[in-house]
């Protein structure tokens, strides 16, 4: 699992030198991604829907664009750019470098907050983007997801690139 | 005979409506299992369609075509599937499979299930957390060819078994009831053969009983009838030997001589019933016989018995007419007997064609023409046991002394000994009918005078010759009487066509022996009968005659009549 994890990282530090448009297009299908986790994880009730970005935001617009008209049951999704880890937000896309993002992990664990971590950062969160053959795929720490007091749905783990799962160290 | 009723037996009929029923099942079930596996089908194919659904969302929603494809291709394993389609939110065609020239629509159809030619089309929504993002079509083949197959297969072997089921069964039924109908006839011929055979025994036996009866009496009667004539004879010898004495002794000559008078008389009725009695077949109709009988009748059965004469008959018959003159009379007092407190007699004479015999006459039957002449009267009647019993000689239901019980006896030996039958009837109560047979004679009516040849009798007794022409001449014949041997010759010379001559033979001028010397001389083929009181062996000039008969003295003019009728036919 680490070598996948490992691998995974390796090509998205080759695609980090791509232009500008490939790097518009992969944040705009990430964006994606975060609303359509959506319909697949179990939150423990809360009054709103947030996705909160930490840190820098890289969609550029794209995110508040996908979220739009998206329903967390019968909740608007509502995206707010954040400078702290909130654990008012339900997904927190770690918009930070790897240090900040072990503190931010280290802030929310425990925390019904599914945090996703780019392609790009050494640290993984419950959720964290891959890219794999020029595709934007995901690995899920669904062990993380569990102490977080989280259910993600088996259909996801099953699309997911690498599962980390619970119970496991 | 019973007849079994023709047509199905109850239990072959049920056994045929059940096959037919269990076609019929068969068919019903076929057609219900047909629409029962279609509803079924369409049943697992949207539940196979909802499951992909479900695990297939995440792989629309993140339109990953090979995680779709991977989910899709896993139903690909079920031949049923001819097609599975993964649609996304927009309605492109993610991923999926199809074979056998199907083709997948590129663009998802609506949810629903549609029918197409073979095959149906189920397409469901793919929907994660109520909201959809997808859907799912599969196409299903409504049913599998094999499967199809199979069903017309156990539909055609179903129809072929209940065909051949009842094809058996009509069959056997056919078989069973020709069967049934061959034993049915069987036993029906078996016991008219067992009720022919039981009449045919008795009838031997009782045959046998009246043969042996008859042989019997018969040849007792015989020779007492050789006694009567020896002591009649002595009689006559003691009266001439007692001349002048014979005033005193005369009463008791009488009495024995009428005694033996009726002991002959007795011994000709046991003749009679032996059928030994000689016989004097003559042409007559039964209707003029009683006709001229019915005073005589009326006179027997005195004033309280009513008379019936139905005469009817018209036919002519060949019998001896005085013994069926006594047979009638005789019929007639056992009827009188019969009705002690006065009833009905009715004596009536028919024509009958009969072609089996009566059901009372045992033996042998000859079918043909008759004359029936029957006795009945409205008496007491006869238990069945009495009836057949009835012509048994000395068998008799009268009083000790009032009946010889040879009546009956007597009457049946004539009827048979003249080939006729005698038919009784009788129930107690119901009166007793008794009626003769007589085969029809084709030839004439009553006494024609016929083509037998004439008789010459010569007889010195006027008397006895004048009552001898009668009888004779009543018989049927005709005769030419002679006082004496001399007048007999003439008349023999003078009428060649003389075949007998009857003659005593003690006689003025020229006696019995001299007039048959002389007479064989003129015709040497003429036959001759002797009356003598003597028993003395003739001279053998008179013994040449081609046929010579002796007729011992007394006798009754029957037995001449009979004895000369014998001896002309």
């Amino acid at each position: 699992m680490r070598k996948l994890l490992a691998a995974g990282l390796g090509l998205a530090l080759a695609l980090a030198g791509q232009d500008a448009q490939a790097d518009s297009l992969e944040y705009a299908v990430k964006a994606a991604y975060l609303t359509k986790f959506i319909p697949f994880i179990t939150w423990p009730d809360a009054p709103g829907f947030s996705i909160c970005v930490l840190g820098e935001d890289p969609f550029g617009g794209k995110l508040e664009q996908a979220a739009s008209g998206v329903k967390a049951g019968d909740r608007a999704v509502a995206v707010r750019h954040v400078a702290a880890p909130d654990p008012s937000c339900q997904l927190v896309f770690l918009g930070v470098n790897d240090a900040g993002a072990d503190a931010a992990l280290e802030a929310l664990r425990g925390k019904p907050v599914v945090t996703v971590t780019d392609s790009d950062v050494r640290v993984h969160g419950v959720i964290s983007f891959v890219i794999v053959d020029n595709h934007v795929r995901f690995d899920i720490d669904d062990a993380a997801a569990a102490q977080n007091g989280i259910s993600i749905s088996s259909k996801l783990l099953g699309l997911a690139h690498a599962v980390k799962q619970r119970g496991q160290p | 005979m019973r007849r079994r009723r023709q047509g199905w037996n109850p239990s072959v009929f049920g056994a045929l409506v059940a096959a037919a029923m269990l076609l019929a099942a068969g068919v019903l079930m076929a057609v219900y299992e047909e629409q029962l596996y279609s509803a079924q089908q369409i049943k697992s194919v949207r539940e196979q369609a909802q499951i992909l659904a479900a695990s297939v969302t995440a792989a629309i929603v993140f339109d990953d075509r090979r995680a779709a494809q991977e989910y899709v291709d896993a139903l690909a394993a079920n031949p049923e599937l001819q097609a599975g389609g993964v649609y996304d939110g927009k309605g492109r065609l993610l991923a999926g499979f199809s074979r056998g020239g199907a083709r997948l629509p590129p663009v998802a159809g609506g949810e629903g299930t549609r029918f197409g030619d073979g095959f149906v089309d189920i397409t469901v929504p793919a929907s994660q957390s109520r909201a959809q993002v997808g859907s799912v079509m599969l196409r299903s083949v409504t049913e599998p060819v094999e499967r199809r197959y199979a069903r017309y297969g156990g539909l055609i072997l179903l129809v072929t078994m209940g065909a051949l089921v009842i094809a058996v069964l009509s069959f056997s039924q056919a078989a069973l009831t020709r069967r049934a109908q061959q034993l049915a006839n069987v036993n029906t011929r078996l016991h008219q053969e067992m009720e022919e055979r039981r009449k045919t025994e008795e009838a031997l036996r009782q045959s046998h009983k009246m043969e042996a009866v008859g042989q019997l009496s018969g040849g007792i009667a015989h020779d007492f009838n050789n006694l009567i004539m020896i002591v009649k004879g002595n009689l006559r010898l003691l009266k001439r030997k007692l001349g002048a004495d014979a005033e005193a002794a005369g009463g008791y000559i009488a009495s024995a001589d009428e005694a033996l008078d009726r002991a002959a008389h007795l011994t000709q009725r046991i003749l009679a019933f032996s059928r030994r009695q000689p016989l004097t077949p003559q042409r007559g109709q039964f209707s003029a016989l009683a006709r001229g009988l019915s005073e005589l009748i009326r006179h027997s059965v005195g004033e309280r018995v009513e008379i019936v004469m139905r005469l009817d008959g018209h036919w002519s018959t060949l019998c001896d007419i005085n013994q069926m003159e006594n047979v009638i009379l005789n019929l007639a007092i056992n009827a009188r007997d019969a009705m002690p407190e006065g009833g009905r007699l009715t004596i009536e004479t028919s024509d009958v064609t009969l072609k089996d015999a009566p059901p009372e006459v045992e033996g042998e039957f000859v079918p043909g023409d008759y004359v029936a002449l029957a006795v009945a009267d409205t008496g007491t009647g006869m238990p069945e046991e009495v009836r057949r019993r009835a012509v048994d000689p000395f068998f008799t239901t009268k009083p000790q002394g009032k009946g010889t019980g040879l009546g009956l006896s007597m009457t049946f030996g004539f009827v048979r000994q003249s080939g006729g039958y005698l038919v009784i009837e009788s129930a107690p109560g119901r009166g007793t009918t008794i009626t003769i047979l007589m085969p029809r004679d084709r030839e004439g009516g009553m006494n024609a005078p016929d083509a037998r040849p004439p008789i010459l009798l010569a007889e010195d007794e006027a008397m006895l010759r004048v009552i001898a022409v009668e009888m004779l001449e009543d018989a049927g014949f005709r005769v030419f009487e002679a006082g004496d041997g001399m007048e007999a010759l003439a008349l023999l010379k003078a009428n060649p066509d003389i075949a007998l001559l009857v003659s005593d033979i003690k006689m003025p001028r020229m006696d019995g022996y001299a007039l048959v010397e002389a007479g064989l001389l003129v015709k040497p083929d003429l036959k001759v009968l002797l009356m003598t009181g003597y028993a003395q062996e003739p001279p053998p000039q008179v013994l040449r005659a081609r046929e010579i008969q002796i007729l011992h003295k007394p006798f009754n003019l029957e037995k001449l009549c009979a004895l000369a009728a014998e001896m002309i036919a």
